[in-house]
């Protein structure tokens, strides 16, 4: 807990305008305040556990419970939300690549302090959308706001200050191979900020808590698991304390534990410091975690949105097949299996 | 219209030769902007300058001893012997030293730029700085191109001291001069005012070697045989344009004196 307020500290010395009164803000409203509580018995739960790590021992009693916060203050959380300012703000974005129209006319409203997670076929665009929001991607038309500025009309410096409030956790990690992972972590604060040498080291090792890596502190990338690079990369984001964060499949090729330490991360993120995210991912546990809103992508347009719970009970056959999938247990995929076995046989037999 | 005339890889030139001239102009207007990285220029200067030394000895060496020993069958006949230190010396300093240590430059720093900042690009970290507003142009750029307008200079400089040592060793084996007669022969042939061309020539070389290695490299497209082709289109076109330079400097000289 201590360390998070020195989080707070840290920022406020680079950005004093923004974070101030947000803080006041949390102590404004009863909700709030309660749940930052909870966030907080949360992280010493979470601290302790990260102790136990790294003597092998399970933290099973610990997710369930956290699962059980989250599922009650759904609801409070989302009445809070709908009350909040937008913070991006998408409306006709088109894309294409060469022939093929990508981005068709996506649509998104997102308010401060909401996650929205994005489902969606593989190369729907997904990460495209994503990178139109930073700037990577200029849109061949449409206006991506971004906190009541459109991405597109800024200017280099202007894109670069904004970039600053927003953190972007890459597909693929994106470390910087030439750099260890101390090096890669300190990179953004020591060109972004002029903090010392000691709260960057105290920031980096916080964040490396935070994903559950503080062995790897002065690994190289080569030397990381896909898994590993993937958290250090969370880490790499996280450490700037955006507002918004874009998060392009965070939990694709981790194991079920650390799929839920990040989402639960996600959480702990958008209850302390109200960060409104987007997540794209196929990953149904992730999304049942962290979203407030599930807006499904398919030939290049939002067809679906609703709660997860909202989303579960839909009729749309593409939805449905993310959520099947998490059912999908071995014994029904097996029955799937035989069953393509069985009509293969019959065809045979026509034949 | 133009475009439907001309032939496609007519058009990639121009568009090549547009998209560097933007690159450069980007070089110019932020090198002297902060932050400077001190610590990843000095690491440049070390890889460009260092990692090079090797290679630039040897190819300088052999340049010179083998040019020196060429001349001799031609000149002994005539008792000229004598004139092939200052013949050496400006064979080496004006042309081959500067030329031959630019294309092993642009073979062995271009391709390494081109492939370092290639993959970068493709495994997104160039981006992944981009996003986290790093500005990878003022880190990765700017670092490598300076160090190459400062280091192939001296790593060429050096190359023509090796050479002509080694045309002195190959002098040595038809007659017997010192050390000091050599070389007090080769600087007569020079004089200051033509020391001038074959020296401005080498930071062109240099600035061309890291820009079209960095704008071929972070420009690379997606997929990983893209490094493969930012690495090889660097080499060819700063080997190019070290030629190129070349004859544009010797022409200069020659209006100018
Ligand atoms: N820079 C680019 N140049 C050309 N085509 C691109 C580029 N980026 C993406 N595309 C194309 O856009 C489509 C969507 O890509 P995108 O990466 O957004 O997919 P995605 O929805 O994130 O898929 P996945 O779930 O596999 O990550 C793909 O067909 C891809 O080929
Ligand atoms: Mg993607």
């Amino acid at each position: 807990m201590e360390q998070d307020n020195t989080v707070k500290d840290g920022t406020e010395k680079t950005k004093p305008l923004q974070e101030k009164p947000e803080e006041t803000g949390l102590e404004e409203t009863g909700l709030e305040m309660t749940d930052k509580k909870k966030s907080d018995t949360e992280m010493t739960v979470k601290e302790k556990s990260d102790k136990e790590m790294t003597v092998k021992e399970t933290t099973e009693p610990e997710i369930p419970e956290e699962e059980k916060t989250g599922e009650q203050s759904r609801s409070e959380a989302n009445a809070e939300i709908d009350k909040g300012e937008i913070v991006v703000d998408i409306e006709h974005l088109k894309k294409s690549f060469g022939k093929s129209e990508i981005l068709k006319d996506i649509n998104l409203k997102i308010k401060k302090g909401e996650t929205i997670v994005t489902l969606g076929k593989s190369g729907t665009g997904k990460s495209v959308t994503l990178k139109c929001i930073v700037g990577l991607i200029a849109p061949d038309s449409g206006k991506v706001k971004v906190l009541g500025k459109n991405i597109p009309d800024l200017s280099y410096e202007a894109l670069q200050y904004m970039r600053k409030k927003i953190g972007f956790v890459f597909q693929s990690g994106a470390l910087y191979d030439s750099m260890s992972v101390r090096q890669n972590l300190e990179f953004p604060l020591m060109r972004n900020t002029d903090l010392s040498k000691e709260e960057i080291d105290k920031k980096v090792e916080e964040v490396l808590k935070d994903v559950g890596l503080s062995q790897a502190i002065d690994k190289m990338p080569s030397e990381l698991s896909g898994g590993m690079r993937k958290r250090i990369g969370v880490a790499r984001t996280i450490i700037m304390n955006p507002e918004i964060m874009l998060w392009d499949e965070p939990t694709t090729g981790l194991d079920p534990e650390t799929t839920r330490d990040i989402s639960h991360l996600i959480v702990r993120m958008q209850r302390k410091y109200k960060v409104s995210s987007i997540v794209v991912t196929h990953d149904m546990i992730c999304a049942k975690i962290v979203a407030n809103r599930i807006v499904v992508l398919n030939d290049g347009k939002y067809t679906e949105s609703g709660t997860y719970d909202e989303l579960e009970q839909s009729k749309d056959e593409f939805v449905r097949t993310f959520f099947e999938e998490v059912k999908d247990d071995a014994t029904t995929r097996l029955s799937n299996y035989e069953g393509d076995e069985d009509k293969k046989s019959l065809k045979t037999k026509e034949e | 219209m133009l475009k439907s005339i001309l032939p496609k890889s007519v058009q990639n030139v121009f568009i090549e030769t547009w998209g560097i001239y933007n690159f450069s102009a980007r070089f110019f207007k932020e090198v002297f902007k902060p932050p400077y990285n001190l610590n990843e220029m000095i690491k440049q200067f070390f890889q460009i300058g260092n990692k090079s030394l090797g290679l630039v000895g040897i190819t300088g060496f052999i340049i010179g001893f083998v040019l020196a020993l060429q001349a001799i069958p031609t000149l002994q006949p005539f008792g000229a012997t004598s004139l092939i230190p200052s013949m050496v010396g400006l064979g080496i300093i004006l042309e081959i030293g500067p030329v031959i240590t630019g294309l092993i430059c642009a073979g062995k720093i271009g391709s390494s730029i081109g492939a370092e900042l290639g993959s970068m690009k493709v495994t997104e970290q160039i981006d992944a700085m981009e996003v986290s507003a790093s500005n990878p142009f003022n880190f990765l750029v700017i670092t490598r191109v300076v160090a190459t307008t400062l280091m192939i200079p001296l790593l060429i400089i050096y190359a023509d001291v090796i050479a002509l040592l080694g045309g002195f060793l190959a002098m040595n084996i038809v007659s017997d001069v010192s050390l000091g007669l050599y070389f007090s022969q080769v600087f007569d042939a020079l004089d200051i005012g033509s020391l001038i061309g074959p020296v401005v020539k080498t930071f062109f070389f240099g600035f061309t070697i890291g820009i079209v290695g960095c704008y071929k490299g972070y420009n690379a497209d997606k997929g990983t045989e893209s490094v493969g082709i930012a690495a090889n289109t660097s080499v060819v076109i700063s080997s190019l344009m070290v030629i190129i330079w070349d004859m544009i400097a010797v022409q200069i000289t020659n209006i100018i004196l």
